[in-house]
């Protein structure tokens, strides 16, 4: 590919004989495969130089600005060699989980997670996928490779800027992290903290609780932003890089989903369950022969982890978006019944819904529950941490945790709805709750009662 | 000192280095929109752009191509404009102000344009942060040179200063130079802090970039009221020519923390303990948008802006109490 | 070809399945005590900052039930797990439990706290989750394989079935009272026991033969180097075991040191 035949050694050469910096450093040169310049003639130069320039001080100058130009250079390197963080903090919590205060796993464990998990999804520069060998099979049209090629890897463009890489990274990556660890540079200053994707859980989406968001919730989400967070709306993205960025974040998604399975095998057995998969890990050649061994081989952990968990709730993801039957009329402000399905709404609302043991109505003085999102609880409910104490998790903080915020639930006296305003959307947050908050699915509530709740809710900001 | 007289004092460089200080200005503001559309790596090759030297690079697929492409490849452009500007300024200072170290400054200045597009084109090859975060610094740097050698240049500091022999300086009162170069300087460093806030690498750990934005902001809070205070107490500084960027100061650094806080807002959206307000609770980070792309680049842009006036006042005021510079 | 390799083992492993259940007609019990050895602290009060007046109104107050022993040192919620390691066969299940498989587990809520603390569920197997007070709760639970998140109004019943089986148990909590907590485990097979409040347990109907066993509980997770009947467990609270046919393998009482289970660094 084009990009990749402009590698830095030849580039740094070109820098130099562009602008006739003085060239002092040798090994640069040497170094540099295409560099014409030699030492004599770089030296020559600068001395004829010297020559023309009668001022001391603006030689000393240049001559500062061109070892920095060469210092900068120097340092080329090409862009590879960029991996994965392993989820660190997943994997404190299994031991503290299941070994007690003070063990901590054999390091060895950690490289055979890490040499597993870079040959099945490579690496943020060159993704790869645990496609089965099976070419009819349904795990085949997860995702597509192209897309995740053209999202991952830096920022670039080819085809004279028509066409865009490095997409997660000029769009996401800044929040959401490398590797889709919602911990990038700016996380910490976003509240709501930017979305962890390795949990494979996500709030505003089609279907119920552990059924993965189909390919349009997540179009939907970026396409329009979610109001009063940090999750900006991309109204000018073209449809292929959109598509492209929904196959990656899928792709984070199952593979922070697999990272943690094989955490917890490694650390559940008394055996050794990555200790007879055969293959090397050092480069992208053997990876990819080693990705087709742990995909092809039906004993392996892996294979069971990504066949018979993970990807098939993926896959089954669209047949089980949950039916939103029709309104009946009252559900919209407009509707002549709306007041009365309202009213029932209300107490619902105050009684056995349970909505007001977390959101305010104003009127009515009730403790509001707080509490924090399964992001958090995921390694705060771990024995020993009192989440309170700072001093408790101290190392799941040093391990990349980001510090403990409670959730606030929604101001429904705002028409401001994250999931999006529509009456069924509404009815979709009631029905199913929200993954990863304290937001319950209402399986014990009827259709009329959801209908008469959403009725409620939509008033409420008209009072 | 060999001081030509008033007669023989020539316009032409003041006028090349000011047209180079309006490139300057057009070029740090494109710099901005690529970073803020974050184009930078929009074309892959430097300094060709894809494959075509950098002049004969198709019109129509620039002008009407994707916009990333435009705004790098335009940048680079504007780029090559002000290094024949630096070229230009070179030559005349040269001939027109011969024995003096004004030709020196201009090398000085053609220099850093090449180490800046030298930068530049680094940064690209090899897509660097720390690069991108020294070329968006170096760039403002070089445009208050710049302008300060508008300045020295100028009829203003040939009447004043060098003609002048200091008259006039007994009305800037004294300490005031002082604290004009510290808020120069700190100016400078607010614009250094800005570039790193914006320069992020996608590997640098969270816990930075909190301490990063509330360092800008209490700079930003000192810079503002300094300025106001620096206004008050050089109130009397009236009719020498110092006053009015101070003036101008006065209000542009209001704006520019106003147009910070809608920086803010605009890539990160309101502070949570806002949204009890309808405006905050249903607010959509528009990514990408023209609005948002203006908004942020104005934010930086007004930082050189405000790099400039500080040396205008400085540079002055230097000449008025110390005598002529560069002579 | 692969794939045919794997088609051929899946459905040979299905084939054998009820094959393998009327061979193995030798089963064996495995019962035993855990008790701690020391003084324990006293366990902490729980911080309620929500529905006190109803939560409290008995008078109780209401306890951390991460460790608990009785008068006689007996521990309770103790996990005795079948541990199958990765090329393990699934254990042949005794005819006894398909029916029990039918009846619902109840995890019940009342006086805002988890009522039983623990439980074990079968994957598929309905779990009943109860709501015996007059406030509303929710009932989240997460495992590593399952996820359930249920608003139980006051009074109601809802019953949910998991579907996945996990290695070590996983959390139960309720998240408009944030003190209260629970485990559970889900397995495929039945052979899993909590111990009771005074410490016993015991697991029927075990294929006879040699079968490994995971030791856990809640504050320290697997239960290593603990003496077990003759042996010491492992580096994953495991320990083999051999069931002998129509006999009960009683482990009698397995010491646990307090200091162990205080757990703080």
């Amino acid at each position: 590919m084009f990009v990749e035949s402009l590698k830095c050694g030849f580039n740094v050469a070109e820098v130099v004989k562009t602008f006739g910096i003085f060239v002092i450093d040798s090994k640069l040169l040497t170094s540099s495969a295409t560099g014409k310049l030699s030492h004599d003639k770089a030296l020559a130069m600068q001395s004829t130089k010297t020559m023309t320039f009668k001022k001391k001080l603006i030689r000393k100058f240049c001559a500062g600005l061109g070892m920095l130009s060469l210092l900068i250079a120097a340092g080329c390197r090409p862009s590879t060699g960029l991996e994965f963080p392993a989820n660190e903090v997943e994997l404190l919590k299994l031991q503290r989980h299941k070994y007690g205060p003070n063990e901590e796993l054999d390091s060895k464990y950690k490289d055979q997670v890490a040499g597993v998990m870079a040959a099945l999804f490579g690496t943020p520069d060159e993704p790869a996928f645990p496609f089965p060998a099976n070419d009819a099979s349904p795990f085949r049209a997860l995702v597509s490779l192209g897309n995740l090629n053209a999202s991952a890897g830096p920022v670039a463009s080819v085809k004279d800027g028509k066409e865009n890489l490095g997409l997660y990274r000029k769009h996401c990556a800044n929040c959401h992290g490398l590797a889709g660890d919602g911990a990038g540079p700016v996380a910490l200053t976003l509240n709501p903290y930017p979305r962890d994707f390795r949990l494979g859980k996500f709030k505003f989406k089609s279907t119920p609780l552990r059924v993965p968001p189909t390919d349009e919730d997540l179009v939907r989400v970026i396409r329009h932003g979610i109001p009063g967070t940090g999750m900006p709306a991309f109204p000018n993205m073209p449809p292929d890089e959109m598509e492209a960025i929904v196959d990656y974040v899928k792709y984070l998604a199952i593979r922070g989903e697999v990272e943690r399975r094989l955490w917890d095998e490694v650390t559940s057995l008394a055996g050794e369950p990555l200790a007879g998969i055969p293959g090397s890990l050092d480069t992208a050649q053997t990876r990819e022969a080693f990705r087709k061994v742990l995909v092809s081989d039906p004993t392996s952990p892996i294979s069971d982890i990504l066949f018979d968990d993970v990807l098939p709730r993926w896959v089954e993801r669209d047949a089980r978006v949950s039916a939103v039957p029709t309104a009946p009329a009252g559900v919209e402000p407009n509707d002549a019944e709306f007041n009365s399905l309202a009213g029932v709404g209300k107490e619902l609302f105050l009684g056995k819904a349970n909505c007001i043991q977390c959101h305010e109505l104003p009127g009515h003085s009730a403790t509001q529950a707080v509490n924090y999102d399964d992001w958090t609880n995921d390694w705060v409910k771990t024995p020993g941490i009192d989440v309170e104490d700072k001093r408790t998790f101290r190392e799941f903080l040093k391990a990349g945790a980001l510090p403990p915020r409670l959730l606030r639930p929604r101001n429904l006296t705002l028409p401001v709805y994250r999931g999006g305003d529509e009456s069924r959307d509404l009815y979709l947050r009631i029905k199913n709750g929200i993954e990863g908050t304290p937001m319950p699915s209402s399986v014990s509530l009827n259709d009329e009662e959801i209908w008469a709740l959403v009725a409620f809710v939509r008033s409420m900001p008209l009072k | 000192m060999n001081q030509p007289n008033s007669l023989s004092f020539c316009r032409w460089p003041n006028r090349i280095a000011r047209w180079l200080a309006v490139v300057s200005y057009v070029l740090i503001f494109a710099g901005g929109l690529v970073t803020t559309t974050a184009a930078g790596m929009a074309v892959p090759d430097w300094p060709n752009t894809y494959g075509y030297n950098m002049f004969l690079y198709p019109f129509y697929d620039w002008f009407f191509g994707p916009w990333d492409l435009f705004v790098e490849h335009g940048h680079r452009l504007l780029g090559t404009l002000a290094g024949i500007f630096a070229i230009l300024l070179v030559i005349v200072t040269f001939r027109k102000f011969p024995g003096t170290r004004m030709p020196a400054f201009a090398i000085v200045l053609l220099a850093l344009v090449i180490f800046q597009g030298t930068l530049g084109g680094v940064r690209v090859l090899r897509d660097d942060r720390t690069i991108a975060n020294l070329h968006g610094v170096v760039g403002p740097a070089f445009f208050a040179l710049v302008v300060a050698f508008c300045v020295i240049s100028s009829r203003w500091y040939r009447r004043n200063v060098v003609e002048g022999s200091g008259a006039g300086a007994e009305q800037v009162g004294t300490g005031n130079l002082t604290w004009a170069q510290t808020l120069l300087g700190l100016s400078f460093v607010q614009l250094v802090l800005g570039s790193l806030l914006r320069h992020i690498d996608v590997m640098t750990s969270p816990r930075g970039f909190p301490h990063l934005v509330y360092t800008h902001i209490a700079v930003a809070v000192l810079l503002m009221l300094a300025t106001w205070w620096y206004w008050w107490r050089t109130r009397r500084m009236s009719g020498t020519g110092l006053r009015w960027p101070v003036n101008l100061l006065s209000i542009v650094i209001f704006v520019q923390v106003a147009l910070g806080l809608i920086t803010w807002v605009m890539k990160y959206g309101f502070p949570w303990w806002l949204d009890h307000y309808l405006v905050a609770a249903s607010f959509v980070i528009p990514d990408k948008t023209m609005q948002q792309t203006l908004l942020v680049t104005a934010h930086m842009a007004m930082g050189s802006a405000i790099l400039c006036f500080w040396t205008v006042h400085v540079v002055r005021m230097r000449g008025l109490l110390k005598g002529p510079a560069l002579q | 070809m692969l794939v045919l390799v794997r088609l051929v083992v899946v459905v040979g492993l299905v084939a054998s399945m009820p094959l393998a259940v009327s061979a193995q007609d030798s089963w064996g019990h495995l019962s035993g005590r855990f008790v701690v050895k020391g003084e324990l602290p006293p366990a902490a009060q729980k911080k309620i900052d929500n529905d006190a007046a109803y939560c409290t109104r008995s008078g109780k107050p209401i306890l951390d039930e991460t460790v608990v022993v009785d008068e006689n040192g007996g521990l309770r919620d103790v996990f005795v797990m079948l541990l199958l390691e990765r090329d393990a066969a699934p254990p042949t299940i005794h005819p006894s439990y398909e029916e029990k498989k039918n009846e619902p587990v109840v995890l019940d809520n009342v006086e805002c706290r988890f009522e039983p603390y623990a439980v074990f569920v079968r994957a598929g197997q309905k779990l009943s989750l109860k709501n015996s007070d007059e406030i509303g709760h929710n009932c989240h639970i997460i495992t590593f394989g399952n996820e359930e998140n249920v608003n139980l109004v006051a009074g109601g019943t809802v019953e949910v079935a998991l579907q996945k089986a996990d290695r070590v148990p996983g959390n139960v909590v309720c998240d408009i009272h944030k003190w209260m907590e629970g485990v559970i485990l889900v397995r495929d097979e039945p052979y899993a026991a909590i111990t009771a409040a005074d410490g016993t347990f015991r697991i029927d109907n075990l294929p006879a033969g040699t079968l490994k066993f995971q030791f856990w509980h809640k504050k320290v997770g697997f239960l290593r180097e603990i003496t077990v009947g003759n042996q010491v467990t492992g580096r994953r609270g495991e320990a083999e075991l051999t069931i002998v046919d129509g006999e009960t393998l009683d482990l009698g009482t397995i010491e646990i040191d307090a200091k162990a289970l205080t757990g703080d660094k």
